[in-house]
């Protein structure tokens, strides 16, 4: 009865944005932004929680298997911080692409293990989903985005 | 802050902020959104999956639709293409199943819809030779001053439409993806179902009068062209590729490719944007987007019609999804605020048409009293 074709435009553009309002500071459509001291703490609420965009950096996030719960992205260790669930019971790993950052190494870590990974353009991994409830990623060097947040 | 409501409906809030300035906040509040969405999967599962092998017109394991004021499927319609599988109106269903789980896979909805494609689209609909869509399973007799929409056997089995061809495709595409990251496809291989949708896709590029314009959901074919260039389809993605550049060219030199099967239709825009955007042709991204913003009027604080396109007291249809696509791809470019907030409001309109219980309308209508097509 149409609502499929609707939905279908749904599910391909579903995503949580946070922006830099004038009048309101940092908001988020499509999830909640809390801030305190450096750390942005953004709950996605757009229904899919596939897709993240800080557009002040233009730093994109995508959680192609598995739930992204959180982000925090921390401004004084500049780093960034995922909760990826799984509601389905089907996925047994999360798949995370990663854009907007500098070129350069970084290092990814859950749990006791680690990966460092070749920015070049985006930044693609694995984590097994059982222990993708708390990822971070870290540049090697000290800059992790252009410029400051 | 954060709030939250009993119960869906429109609410108003007025917010006081910044020394005395003021904004008031009209809109419609609606359940979990990720509940809403598993709710509807289930609904189609359950409550619109045809299981009668017996049906004379071979719709076994086909979705029908569904009438919420008595209750129950229905398998004859005026408008015999509503109850034979074509159509938006029909191939609805299998769409949103389809590409619901590529996000939240159930193990039973993708067997439901693996049924559906195997027993039915494949068989019945489309032929598998030519790749060419039947109109319709359902036909019936035609008997002086019958409604337009009796359409005789003969004429359900023209396959013209080029309108039905970009959905199947999507279907297919979608079990490509489910089966690449779940495993959950039993019937096919994934690379067989990316397959179908190279050939379905070369088949709508030469058929109907529409092939050259724009389709509701067409832009999705640029995805499955990527994959077949990631699978090293090198052939196929050539030839794909050769009628995706066809089409764009005619995009290119119509100065108003917005037209449509219907007189009245925000159908093609969504493909116009991403196919000059793929190809990169910087008059008609512009023009394409200047016309969306057009449709979408001068944000009326009406929840209804914030974000959507102007189309008489019809709201939170397809085009409102669909043509926000190319308005948020411009805000992650430009960061131009006009972009998200015609374009996230008319994405997010749509889902105001999911129910709790499952049902999912096809718009919403202020007036239903004056509106004679319940959809």
């Amino acid at each position: 009865m149409d609502n499929g074709i609707g939905m279908y435009g749904f599910f391909k553009a579903a995503k949580a944005y946070i922006v830099n309002d004038k009048s309101f500071g940092l908001i988020g459509c499509g999830c909640l932004v809390q801030t305190s001291n450096n750390k942005v703490t953004v709950f996605l609420r757009d229904g899919l929680k596939k897709r993240i965009m800080f557009m002040d950096k233009k730093l994109d996030i995508e959680a192609i298997k598995g739930e992204i719960q959180s982000v925090i992205f921390d401004r004084g260790n500049l780093t960034l911080e995922l909760k990826v669930t799984d509601s389905t019971q089907l996925v047994n790993s999360a798949e995370i692409s990663v854009k907007g950052l500098d070129q350069g190494d970084y290092q990814i870590s859950y749990c006791k293990s680690r990966q460092i990974l070749t920015y070049s353009g985006g930044l693609t991994f694995n984590v097994p989903i059982k222990e993708a409830g708390r990822i971070k990623i870290k540049k090697k060097v000290k800059s992790f985005l252009k410029g400051d947040w | 802050m954060t709030l939250s409501f009993k119960g869906r409906g429109q609410k108003s809030l007025k917010f006081a902020y910044n020394g005395g300035r003021w904004t008031n906040v009209h809109f419609y509040s609606i359940e979990d959104l990720e509940s809403l969405i598993k709710a509807r999967a289930q609904f189609i599962t359950h409550r619109q999956f045809l299981d009668d092998p017996d049906d004379p017109f071979n719709r076994h394991h086909m979705f029908l639709p569904f009438d919420y004021q008595i209750e129950s499927t229905y398998s004859d319609s005026d408008s015999v293409w509503e109850v034979g599988r074509s159509d938006e109106y029909d191939f609805s269903e299998p769409v949103f199943l389809a590409e619901k789980n590529v996000y939240y896979p159930v193990k039973e909805e993708v067997e439901a819809l693996e049924a559906y494609v195997n027993d039915c689209l494949i068989k019945h609909i489309q032929n598998q030779e030519t790749f060419a869509l039947r109109a319709s399973l359902y036909w019936k007799q035609r008997y002086p001053s019958c409604p337009w929409g009796h359409w005789t056997e003969e004429r359900s089995k023209e396959s013209y439409r080029t309108y039905n061809y970009h959905h199947v495709v999507n279907v297919y595409h979608a079990f490509y993806k489910i089966g690449n990251r779940y495993r959950l496809t039993e019937q096919k291989k994934p690379l067989e179902y990316l397959k179908l949708a190279y050939k379905t896709s070369v088949k709508w590029f030469n058929t109907g009068p529409w092939r050259h314009v724009g389709v509701v959901c067409g832009s999705n074919v640029l995805n499955v062209l990527e994959d077949l260039k990631q699978e090293k389809l090198q052939q196929e993605y050539k030839a794909l590729l050769n009628e995706i550049q066809k089409c764009n060219q005619v995009f290119i030199e119509t100065p108003y490719p917005y037209s449509s099967e219907l007189f009245v239709d925000q159908a093609a825009h969504e493909q116009v944007y991403f196919f000059t955007r793929y190809f990169w042709n910087q008059e008609k991204i512009s023009k394409t987007l200047q016309v969306i913003t057009a449709l979408r009027g001068c944000n009326q604080p009406v929840w209804f019609s914030y974000g959507n396109d102007k189309r008489v007291d019809s709201a939170c249809w397809y085009t409102e999804s669909l043509n926000g696509m190319p308005l948020l791809k411009e805000f992650e470019e430009t960061g131009d605020m006009e972009m998200l907030i015609k374009g996230y409001a008319g994405v997010m309109s749509v889902t105001a048409n999911l129910l709790p219980d499952g049902m999912g309308f096809g718009r919403f209508v202020s007036t239903p009293e004056d509106f004679h097509m319940i959809l």
